[in-house]
């Protein structure tokens, strides 16, 4: 009897448990921000009046953000509260490889941040036009910093295609994607000047792969990214989207140059040049690759040359002289200036929207302005007084290993486009200096570093205007607003696009199977190249495009 | 009396000793305790089950997760009809279906002849290594299972390709052909499942009769015949109800899998229907489809467990309910 009284008493204790966990809300802070240990009472206390705010934004992609990082609590993010007069509640900060995702899943459950930050414009636009978003117009109008930062152009660049002003995109930068080189590779090859043409190229990658058997002469993920050296130098661009072509729009898969990028990409994989598992490769063996074996050719953004000494700099992979160098280019004669330059840019990728749900739109704006603020510029570009640099005699003296160090600081240059072009170049002569190599290597390397970033930018920047269309590395950028539903189908038609180019290349599929799918492609998605195209001449006229 | 005579005999014998089902009387002190360790999971249920149905009404809409449900315009069969007309729709319809049968076809068997041969070990200390060893596939993640697939399959650098070269032949990059993607998700499936799918065979190997074997040994039977007439039919019904949820399953597959190992090269043959309502759901914004189409994933996979169950009750008299 006792002891069935007991399991009764057990049994209802246990029921209570189990609905008491699942009735109780969780107080735990969900941001992956949270500040451990944070001492929040003294601030508190101190900033009763502030307008307490939440907030959602990425990482730009920066690399080597120390674990447990505080996104909510650090010098930058601290500047910008006390510029803005606000307190961050909550920060959220997901892992770079899971923004699209967690973007979307906090946008599908309609309980948005204060602020939201984020580099996929298009998508923003639409939850705007679902209500997601305040429209700016009147904010940016009753703001001296924002009207003085964005003239019309950059604000037309903003809008989404309803016309109204969602979100501000960021301000532009000058980077644009180009072929770095391990020139400390090509020299042990015995190449001593830097290949120009493609064929030059492709017997240097012949002579380095004879030197350097294991090593990976070019790879990417896929097509997803980092392929352009397939496509670039034949005009494809990326192989995949649409690009802007003698005045029009038009499908990459329209190129008529495609099929020798291709039968170039599948030359290149017969003879070890390219690297045999490309088409698997995930971001994530992308990098440890380029850790852990000897890879000659990166496709990637200027911005990213910094990063990429230090990626094998910290790996103590010793000797590495990487350099920017220019496109090569099959038939230069042949090609559009917009098939082989670097556009101007109106507006930076990136984009930062106020809730609709906010209670504070007047602090949320205060925010933009202090992420456009010159302090946060000095932060992000030159670092702390005391910590990444000192003042002697009026000038900046740099500690090389500290910069790298809070390499963190460019995840808070959101609205300079996270790499304002000084900054660059500074950043790679710091990476240089906190090379462990002798001050002669390390010289030399400078004055190399600096005359390849020079020649590649006399080179590449400033031939052409405004782009409608161009493609960056993962992402489209256009100066032409598309309709929901067009951009919709904009992913579909990449993703095939892309499974095409793959198979094609991986001769899973025949030339003739490869151009009947391209030309069904083209037509199947002639829909969003009309649109581009009707909406183009307006686009042209706003932008002063030729 | 021949052996099949004596298992008749003896499964007669044991249908009379049943004894009859009378109705229990309820009895609160007893019952209430049992009833209330059913409650959480019955909330949960209640809560993560029936409650979220509600939800299946946007796939009427053009819903905006800042309009709600109810503020959101109503579009009919809009999104019904766009998905049935999608050739996207009906090239990942078919992989599933695909991928699914031969799911059944090889992957299902195989832990029924695992736990039959299990059964045979007269070593326990030998047959609870297998056991343990089988299942511990099952609980790792899908994530940390895919890398060890893909490094195993890897072309360079995979154990699989290295055994091929030592035999004189050319690497394959697996996960990039074809012609080898539906059978690497069977045939990984059934390594991380094989495990823990054999229980339930283990489980019900032990609840059969031993003298039934004993019968069979006595009319001379070897191994093999008392798989076949003794074990086989001891596992009858557990194999039919499975049989029938595994079916109850064939327009769904799980996402991970497919989605940590399949890349655009194998689209045409590994893109499935979670894959795709992923892209269209969490990449492309578009709710109201993807609840369309996971609506009718739902009404299909009803219509045939209630088929299946009412075939499964016809044919060999085991059914779900």
């Amino acid at each position: 009897m006792v002891k069935k009284k007991l399991t009764g008493v057990l049994a209802l204790l246990l029921t209570l448990m189990f609905l008491l966990s699942a009735c109780t809300s969780s107080n735990a802070p969900t941001s992956s921000a949270a500040s451990e240990g944070d001492n929040s009472t003294a601030s508190e206390s101190s900033s009763t009046e502030k307008a307490k705010l939440t907030m959602f934004h990425h990482t730009g992609g920066t690399g080597s953000i120390p674990d447990k990082f505080d996104y909510k609590n650090n010098d930058i993010i601290n500047k910008i509260a006390e510029l803005a007069n606000v307190e961050f509640t909550e920060v959220t900060v997901p892992a770079y490889a899971d923004l699209k995702t967690k973007f979307n899943l906090m946008m599908s459950s309609g309980s948005i941040p204060d602020i939201v930050i984020h580099n996929t414009i298009a998508d923003m636009n639409q939850y705007g036009k679902d209500g997601a978003f305040l429209e700016l117009s009147e904010i940016v109008a009753n703001s001296a910093v924002l009207s003085e930062k964005y003239n019309e152009a950059m604000l037309e660049a903003s809008k989404a295609d309803d016309g109204n002003l969602y979100l501000l995109r960021s301000l532009p930068t000058e980077d644009g994607w180009h072929l770095l080189v391990r020139n400390d590779m090509l020299k042990a090859a015995g190449v001593t000047t830097i290949p120009s043409t493609l064929d030059e190229w492709v017997e240097a990658m012949k002579q380095v792969k004879q030197e350097f058997p294991d090593a990976i002469m070019y790879t990417s993920m896929g097509m997803t990214n980092y392929m352009q050296f397939l496509f670039k130098p034949f005009g494809c661009d990326n192989g995949w989207g649409w690009q802007y072509i003698d005045g029009k729009v038009a499908n990459v898969f329209e190129n008529p140059n495609l099929e020798k990028a291709v039968t170039f990409a599948q030359e290149l994989l017969a003879e070890g040049l390219l690297d045999q598992e490309f088409a698997t490769t995930t971001q994530q063996t992308y990098t440890d690759k380029r850790r852990n074996n000897n890879v000659l050719l990166v496709s990637a953004s200027l911005a990213s040359v910094p990063g990429s000494i230090d990626l094998l700099s910290m790996n103590n992979v010793q000797h590495v002289e990487f350099i920017p160098v220019q496109w090569p280019f099959e038939d230069p004669e042949s090609l559009d200036p917009y098939q082989m330059y670097v556009p101007k840019k109106v507006v930076g990728n990136q984009g930062i929207a106020i809730s609709s749900q906010t209670q504070s739109p007047d602090a949320a704006a205060r925010v933009i302005e202090a992420f456009l603020s010159d302090e946060v510029l000095d932060l992000v570009t030159n670092g702390r007084e005391g910590i990444e640099y000192t003042v002697e005699n009026g000038e900046k003296v740099f500690d090389a290993t500290a910069y790298s160090d809070s390499n963190w600081r460019n995840v808070y240059g959101v609205m300079f486009s996270y790499n304002p072009l000084d900054k660059i170049k500074v950043k790679g002569e710091l990476s240089i200096a906190a090379m462990k190599e002798t001050d002669e290597f390390k010289e030399a390397y400078k004055a190399e570093y600096e005359k390849a970033f020079d020649d590649l930018y006399n080179a590449e920047y400033g031939k052409i205007g405004y782009a409608p269309v161009a493609v960056a590395g993962t992402t489209m950028e256009t100066l032409i607003p598309l309709s929901s539903e067009a951009n919709s189908k904009t992913k579909e038609a990449i993703a095939e696009q892309q499974s095409i180019l793959l198979k094609a290349i991986m001769g899973e599929i025949s030339m003739d199977e490869f151009d009947q799918q391209r030309q069904s492609l083209v037509e199947k998605y002639q829909s969003i190249t009309d649109e581009f195209n009707e909406k183009l001449p307006e686009c042209k006229e706003k932008y002063g495009i030729e | 009396m021949s052996m099949s005579q004596a298992i008749a005999q003896k499964r007669t014998h044991k249908k009379l000793e049943k004894p009859p089902t009378a109705k229990l009387k309820f009895k609160p002190n007893r019952d209430i305790p049992v009833y209330l360790l059913i409650l959480p999971a019955a909330f949960l249920l209640f809560v993560f089950h029936y409650i979220p149905i509600y939800g299946v009404i946007i796939a009427f809409q053009d819903f905006s997760p800042f309009k709600d449900v109810w503020g959101s315009d109503w579009v009919g069969f809009k999104h019904f009809e766009q998905f049935l007309t999608d050739p996207n729709f009906w090239r990942v319809f078919k992989n599933t279906i695909v991928i699914n049968l031969m799911q059944i076809v090889i992957g299902f068997p195989i832990p029924i002849i695992f736990a039959i041969f299990l059964n045979e070990i007269w070593s326990n200390k030998f047959k609870k290594v297998v056991q343990t060893v089988s299942y511990l596939p099952h609980f790792i993640s899908w994530v940390v299972a895919a890398s060890i697939i893909v490094s195993a399959l890897s072309p360079s650098s995979g154990i699989l390709n290295k055994l091929i070269e030592a035999l004189g032949g050319e690497p394959i990059y697996f996960l990039a052909k074809q012609e080898y993607f539906r059978m690497i998700i069977v045939l990984t499936a059934v390594w991380k499942e094989l495990g823990m799918q054999s229980v339930y065979y283990i489980a019900a190997l032990a609840s059969i009769d031993t003298e039934l074997y004993e019968a069979a040994k006595i009319d001379g039977a070897g191994k093999i015949k008392q798989a076949i007439h003794v074990t086989l039919p001891g596992l009858l019904p557990i194999i039919s109800i499975l049989l029938i949820l595994k079916i109850g399953q064939m327009v769904t597959i799980g996402f991970e899998q497919i989605f940590l190992l399949y890349n655009p090269l194998v689209y045409d043959v590994g893109d499935v229907i979670s894959t795709y309502t992923y892209r269209l759901g969490i990449e492309q914004t578009q709710y109201s489809l993807t609840t369309a189409i996971g609506l009718t994933q739902s009404i299909v996979n009803f219509i045939l467990v209630f088929s299946a169950n009412k075939l499964s009750r016809r044919v060999s008299g085991a059914s779900l309910w």
